[in-house]
């Protein structure tokens, strides 16, 4: 198979797939089952990733995001199901023939070779002559920007520095397939949301399909052109970031990916993708995140820290008693925990001037935005 | 989504061997580890319960009174030399861990590496130098006026103490500094912030943190110490013989192998019950550790 | 935002109460102090001074040792090397160690590998017995080896005592290389596999090669141990095999030459040199 024809076969890569019939997926799950001893860490994986997409992973440690990575690599075998990439079955296929660059969080530089010899690593396995080799290597410096450093060794670089050399190996060879394993991990937050933005970068012009694995939400919002959520061996939900923040599937998804409440509310009646719901004395109507059943008598809500404000906004605001339980000052917004009526607490994020309105232990009289609520199936 | 499941190869590609290559691999070992560990132990075992009374050889050879205080002297004499080992490389390695001063530091590294440069019998031989009868030390005293006249010291059981001491610190020491290694010095600190004093915060948050490890080097000296054979024949006297003279005499005068035999079962058994006990008390992987 | 000020309750008996600054906790203190200065001082003139002794003495003149030396001069090291019997001691422990340490590292690395990189079983019994020659006291090995040597008639046999100094010096070979590839990120030789490297490749250009420090610090220990080695060789080595340990024992036992104390000091250079290089491998990666 040829390297290099994968590149100029993909289109953009920032755009929602519409999936081209003849054209194979980047990368695609089937049934996959990996059990450790008694325990399942992977129940029935099936996920399909078009050509040159970003997908994150999702999930508390725990969910199987990382078995996950490594049955696509190789490392693992799948007690059921296959890996295709780009059209391949590559299940029986060792690690050196899938083609695939691998970013480890600790990075896994080789600590006897240099920068450059790192990054020549992988051509230096496929054979490329030694003039393409040094050509190669000295364009991967210069793209993650480290055009003068190629004769340190890893050592010698700093961690951010580290990172760059290890996503430059990865993608050298051009893989047709980039895995990252929590690469920005061991940085500190500040260069973590810097090499966020330089990730992206870097995916967009090697136009591999990249899957990382995180359980760190930002780095998902910032990378993603899909999100596959984990949770328990399972996928709980696939999709933008922007629909998995406004019509989450379920509770976990809601709180897990969205940080929004979690709230009971009754069932009163479905309407399409629309359900009239009572909440905190109030009837609301809002949209569903699934397919719910009219005879249940529960729903959840989801609701966003945001959802809550001291006006009314949005189609059709609710107003609310609420009683303040506890407020965090964070300079341009005003983190408060209040209480509904009926002793539900929810966590709401306001405005930098609503300070002059709220009172440790007073109440207020706020307004939620029911055109951000999501209604999901009841968890108990 | 289309449902294909079927049975595929269990094991991902890991960069380990298989069991039958990892067999391939450490057979060389296990072939000169029968030869040379594992069959002279059950020959030994053999030799010593076999002729003439098979297991009651050992009552036998316990019957003897000079046999008996053979044994107790190596078992006793080890102790000692144990508990100073212990007792002095725990303040040197504590030493060498806590110290600021990078002159301390050296004089304390060099005196515990130092020794290790020098090979078993050169270490005895730097003893008989000093402890001879118009060696060093009987110079120096007499020359202070300290003593009137050279007093015996060599094939003492001071000698031997001296000697095995001289022989154990500095291996004591690296291993005990490596456990303390593992202890932050905050800790102490975070103590002393509190309200304990610095006595009471190396007993109430060192000692415990440290007590395993020190375990395992303390059993691991004893065990060295009771096989000890250079020193006690070369530095020991005739007063209080160690084991290992006992089997040298059994061995090249007397031509006794059964007798030998029969000893080192004895130093065997002693061992083991002392080892078992350390691996009760500290786990297997601290015992690893312990050996350096 | 909320001004009210916090005015806890302090339940009864909880006051707050500073540590006493009692005279004993001071007199423990500096107590302490003074005892670890002692011990300190008390250790370190124990383990130097034996070495100093041997080293002066190797500069004396003297025909028999005498402390302190009335004429200083080489003279202990020029009668040393114009000595066959010492330099022939020499040359054999020197070459019974070059031999025994290669074969130690030669069965001791693939060892190494199945007991840390395979799934083969009883690795832990396997372990132990390879690193059981550092805890059996020490006498106890030696009778059970001059048993075997004894029963198949292997004194004098130098094939059978350099296998024997191998097994030797495995233990060290086990615990150093053992502890590196422990230390050593799995995550490298998975990596290498991704981008192409076969598992042999990846194994031996990235694991082996990362292990090369190791393996020279575990064959420096081997070496040492198999060129200080003399118990063992009391009892296996028969009346020919007089190896540098062996002769300094003999001499010890009858009297006291003054040449040993030039060895001495020359072999403790050169093991101070080879040691710490071994030392400094040991940390390396």
């Amino acid at each position: 198979m040829n390297v290099r024809a994968s590149k100029e076969s993909r289109g953009e890569a920032t755009a929602v797939p519409e999936p081209v019939p003849s054209e194979p997926a980047g990368l695609e799950l089937r049934g996959l089952v990996k059990r450790f001893g008694g325990t399942e860490a992977l129940r029935g994986i099936d996920l399909v990733a078009e050509r040159g997409n970003f997908v994150t992973v999702l999930g508390p440690s725990g969910s199987g995001k990382t078995t996950i990575l490594r049955v696509v690599a190789g490392f693992l075998a799948p007690d059921e199901g296959e890996v295709l990439i780009d059209g391949r079955d590559v299940t029986r296929v060792p690690p050196a023939s899938r083609e695939i660059g691998m970013v480890f969080q600790n990075y896994a530089l080789f600590p006897h070779m240099t920068a450059a010899d790192n990054i020549a690593y992988g051509l230096k396995m496929r054979r490329w002559p030694k003039a393409d080799r040094a050509r190669r290597v000295a364009e991967m410096l210069e793209l993650v920007g480290l055009g003068e450093l190629g004769g340190r060794l890893p050592r010698e670089l700093s961690g951010g520095q580290q990172q760059r050399v290890a996503v430059a190996r990865a993608l050298a060879f051009r893989p047709h397939l980039l895995l990252m394993d929590e690469p920005l991990g061991a940085l500190d937050r500040e260069l973590r949301m810097r090499m966020a933005v330089e990730l992206r970068r870097l995916h967009q012009e090697a136009a591999a399909t990249t899957v990382y694995v995180t359980h760190d939400r930002e780095e998902a919002l910032t990378l993603s052109d899909w999100i596959v959520i984990m949770h328990d061996g399972r996928i709980d939900a696939v999709g933008t970031a922007e629909e998995l923040y406004t019509r989450p599937r379920n509770g976990f998804v809601a709180s897990f990916f969205g940080g929004h409440n979690v709230a009971e509310a009754t069932m009163g009646g479905l309407s399409g993708d629309r359900a009239r719901v009572g909440f905190a004395g109030c009837d609301m109507e809002v949209v569903c995140g699934q397919p719910l059943d009219a005879a249940d008598e529960l729903v959840d809500l989801s609701i966003p820290e945001e959802a809550l404000s001291l006006t009314p906004t949005g189609a059709a605001p609710a107003r609310l008693e609420l009683h303040v339980l506890d407020d965090l000052y964070l300079g341009n917004s005003v983190r408060v925990t209040v209480r509904t009526g009926d002793g539900v607490t929810l966590r709401a994020v306001l405005p930098r001037d609503a300070r002059d309105s709220i009172r440790h232990g007073g109440t207020v009289t706020a307004y939620l935005d029911t055109t951000q609520v999501a209604a999901v199936p009841h968890e108990r | 989504m289309r449902q294909m499941r079927r049975r595929t190869r269990t094991r991902g590609w890991q960069s380990t061997f298989s069991g039958p290559t990892g067999l391939a691999l450490i057979a060389p070992f296990l072939a000169v580890a029968a030869v040379f560990i594992v069959y002279p132990f059950v020959e030994l075992l053999r030799t010593a319960f076999g002729e003439p009374n098979g297991f009651g050889n050992v009552g036998d050879f316990l019957k003897s009174p000079a046999a008996r205080r053979t044994l107790w002297t190596t078992c006793f004499t080890s102790l000692i030399v144990t508990v100073i080992v212990v007792g002095l490389g725990a303040v040197l390695a504590w030493s060498l861990r806590t110290t600021r001063s990078r002159l301390t530091r050296m004089v304390i590294a060099m005196a515990v590496f130092v020794p290790l440069w020098m090979g078993a019998v050169m270490k005895i031989y730097a003893f008989t130098v000093l402890l001879e009868r118009f060696g060093v030390v009987n110079r120096t005293l007499t020359s202070i006026g300290l003593i009137d006249e050279p007093v015996q010291l060599l094939r003492t059981q001071f000698a031997v103490v001296a000697g095995m001491t001289y022989q154990m610190l500095p291996y004591a020491v690296l291993p005990m500094y490596a456990v303390y290694v593992t202890i932050d010095l905050n800790l102490i600190q975070a103590a002393e912030s509190m309200g304990a004093s610095r006595v009471r915060a190396l007993r109430d948050v060192v000692t415990p943190l440290a007590l395993p490890g020190l375990l395992a080097s303390t059993v691991i000296v004893y065990v060295i110490c009771i096989g000890y054979y250079l020193t006690p024949v070369l530095l020991g006297g005739a007063t209080a013989p160690f084991t290992a003279s006992l089997i040298a005499d059994d061995i090249f005068n007397l031509f006794q192998p059964q007798q030998a035999a029969v000893s080192s079962v004895l130093l065997l058994i002693v061992a083991g019950i002392v080892i078992l006990g350390g691996l009760r008390l500290v786990g297997r992987e601290r015992m690893r550790r312990a050996l350096g | 935002m909320t001004t009210d000020t916090l005015t806890p309750s302090v339940p009864a008996g909880t006051e707050r109460r500073s540590v006493p600054d009692t005279a004993g906790r001071r007199v423990l203190t500096h107590g302490l102090r003074a005892v670890d200065l002692v011990v300190r001082a008390v250790a370190v003139l124990f383990l130097g001074v034996p070495i100093v002794c041997v080293v002066v003495l190797s500069f004396s003149n003297a025909e028999v040792l005498q402390f302190p030396p009335e004429e200083w001069g080489l003279r202990q090291y020029r009668s040393f090397f114009g000595s066959d019997t010492w330099i022939d001691a020499m040359v054999l422990s020197f070459k019974l160690a070059t031999v025994s340490a290669a074969i130690s590292l030669l069965i001791g690395i693939p060892a190494v590998f199945a007991l840390y990189r395979s799934r083969l079983p009883l690795k832990g019994l396997f372990q132990a017995i390879g690193l059981s020659p550092l805890v059996i006291p020490g006498v106890a090995y030696a009778v059970a080896l001059y048993t075997l040597f004894v029963q198949f008639r292997l004194t004098s046999n130098m094939v059978a005592l350099v296998l024997t100094y191998a097994v030797h010096g495995l233990p060290f070979v086990l615990l150093i290389l053992g502890s590196a590839m422990a230390r050593l990120p799995a995550e490298t030789e998975l990596v290498a596999m991704t981008l192409g490297a076969s598992r042999p490749r990846a194994m031996v250009g990235i694991t082996l090669r990362l292990l090369l420090p190791a393996i020279g610090a575990s064959y420096i220990f081997a070496f040492i141990t198999s060129f200080d080695e003399a118990v063992l060789i009391n009892f296996l080595g028969g009346p020919g095999t007089v190896t540098l340990p062996k002769a300094i024992f003999d001499n010890v036992k009858t009297g006291l030459d003054p040449n040993i104390t030039a060895i001495a000091t020359l072999l403790m250079a050169g093991t101070g040199v080879v040691g710490s290089l071994a030392f400094m491998l040991r940390r390396k990666v």
